[in-house]
């Protein structure tokens, strides 16, 4: 069995960037403005809280930023910020419940985002992804909200491809089930 | 109607708008959390502090961050400027498969439980950590390797989707009495790349650990269980004492002023572990 893990995103050598490898979209501002929208609706997705996604959205963020010399030169740096984004949803996530919680005890005024503006059908949904295992999660989020290949979500998760692909239609399968009927025959699937 | 694709994209519904601004305030709640977080562990602390005392094993020295007011970042989101962004280059499938998946014919590979193999224990692994350099400014890198050999005779899952896991950390040193635990809001962890260890099997954890001012004095990165973190208030860690800790002195940026907190002798960084 090929376990699918989210693991530490490695910074890149850069003593071999080549001039081309760069990405042309500008500096670093703008390449996490570009990025924040998917960021932050994966992150969505994934843990089910808009305040804990802009949280992770935000450190991810700075890490492009930290690294953005070594960032800049990649050929895909997008993927590399999903990597760190899922690895920090995974293994981060207790520090920032940590962080939450801290903030909330050391500052009164502290008032989580309000939620109850969503439409129903969107929690809805948002809900019955959560009940997804991550691994499920994050593979029906990059595949379906993020309209990425297998190819680059197995990279982005570091598994293959063909579980990539397991963990795709066992999400969907999943989903099927908690949407519930009403969504059922709506879920047309384009499989790669 | 929808497909899969955009029923996700309708649940997302409104996006904050990016604002450079908010990374930097982020940094400034960071270092308030942190302070925060440090101040809780203190109490942790003092109250070991007094149990070891109480027990012989006094001379436990207690290092505390500087207040995070005295630091000093040496670049700020906020001074960067945003303009209308590009699009980032979006991949998508280009296969098509049917649209419908045969029942029974998903193999069952997305199980957290590997079969035969047990949670990781201290106890469990021998090896060495390494680092290309004991001394780094804020903003710079070193390298860290971790060779771990699994010296039990069971197959071990080190890394699951549930605790405990097995992880090279890095951390400020604040907390060397037992029992361990998570002091800050933020630190740097990784995990085996291939989580599986069979008896005998070798593996190596690589990481760079690029400090932010919140290192700035002394950081130590060992290889560590870390415990289930809930519902305690604080995760909790156990340091893997046949593994020597590394100990790293954080200096800020270059051409930064700031003042480095009071030090901790590295030999207070493995303690023994709690159980």
């Amino acid at each position: 069995m090929v376990a699918c893990r989210l693991n530490p995103v490695p910074v890149p050598d850069v003593s071999v960037s080549v001039q081309d490898m760069r990405w042309d979209g500008g500096d670093a501002a703008e390449f996490c403005e570009a990025l924040h929208p998917s960021l932050y609706g994966s992150l969505l997705l994934y843990c089910g809280s808009r305040e804990v996604a802009e949280d992770l959205t935000q450190e991810t963020l700075l890490r492009v930023w930290r690294h953005w010399p070594k960032v800049s030169v990649m050929s895909r740096p997008d993927r590399w910020a999903f990597r760190v984004a899922f690895n920090l949803a995974k293994s981060g996530f207790r520090r920032l419940r940590i962080a939450r919680r801290v903030a909330e005890l050391s500052d009164p005024a502290h008032t989580p985002p309000d939620a109850a503006s969503d439409p129903t059908d969107a929690i809805a949904v948002r809900a019955a992804v959560a009940t997804l295992p991550p691994r499920q999660r994050a593979a029906v989020v990059l595949r379906y909200f993020n309209d990425l290949s297998v190819a680059d979500t197995a990279e982005i998760l570091g598994c293959a491809e063909g579980t990539v692909k397991a963990l795709t239609s066992q999400a969907v399968a999943n989903l099927r089930r908690a949407i519930g009927s009403d969504t059922n025959d709506d879920l047309e699937i384009e499989h790669v | 109607m929808s497909d899969l694709s955009e029923i996700l994209k309708g649940a997302v519904g409104d996006v904050p708008e990016f604002d450079s601004a908010a990374l930097a305030q982020r940094r400034r709640r960071q270092r308030r959390h942190q302070a925060t977080g440090a101040a809780s562990v203190l109490v942790v602390i003092a109250t070991a502090g007094v149990l070891l005392l109480n027990t012989g094993g006094g001379g436990v020295v207690v290092s505390t961050r500087r207040p995070a007011a005295s630091s000093t970042e040496s670049s700020d989101a906020s001074d960067s400027t945003t303009s209308s962004a590009d699009t980032l280059p979006t991949p998508s499938g280009n296969t098509t498969l049917p649209s419908t998946i045969p029942p029974g014919s998903i193999p069952a590979t997305t199980s957290t439980t590997i079969p035969g193999a047990r949670p990781p224990q201290i106890s469990d692994f021998t090896g060495t950590l390494t680092t290309s350099g004991t001394t780094v400014h804020v903003g710079e890198g070193v390298d860290l390797e971790l060779r771990i050999h699994n010296a039990s005779g069971d197959v071990i899952d080190t890394s699951r989707d549930e605790h405990p896991n097995l992880e090279l950390y890095c951390d400020v040193i604040q907390n060397p009495g037992p029992p361990k635990k998570i002091g800050v809001a933020y630190y740097d962890g990784w995990y085996l790349p291939e989580p599986t260890m069979q008896p005998g099997a070798d593996g190596v954890i690589t990481g760079q650990f690029v400090p932010t001012t919140d290192f700035i004095g002394r950081a130590s990165c060992q290889a560590v269980v870390m415990q289930l973190p809930l519902p305690r208030f604080f995760p909790e860690w156990d340091a893997i004492t046949a593994i020597d800790p590394v100990v790293i002195t954080v200096l800020p940026a270059d051409g930064a002023t700031t003042t480095i907190a009071s030090t901790v002798p590295p030999s207070s960084t493995g303690g023994p572990p709690t159980t």
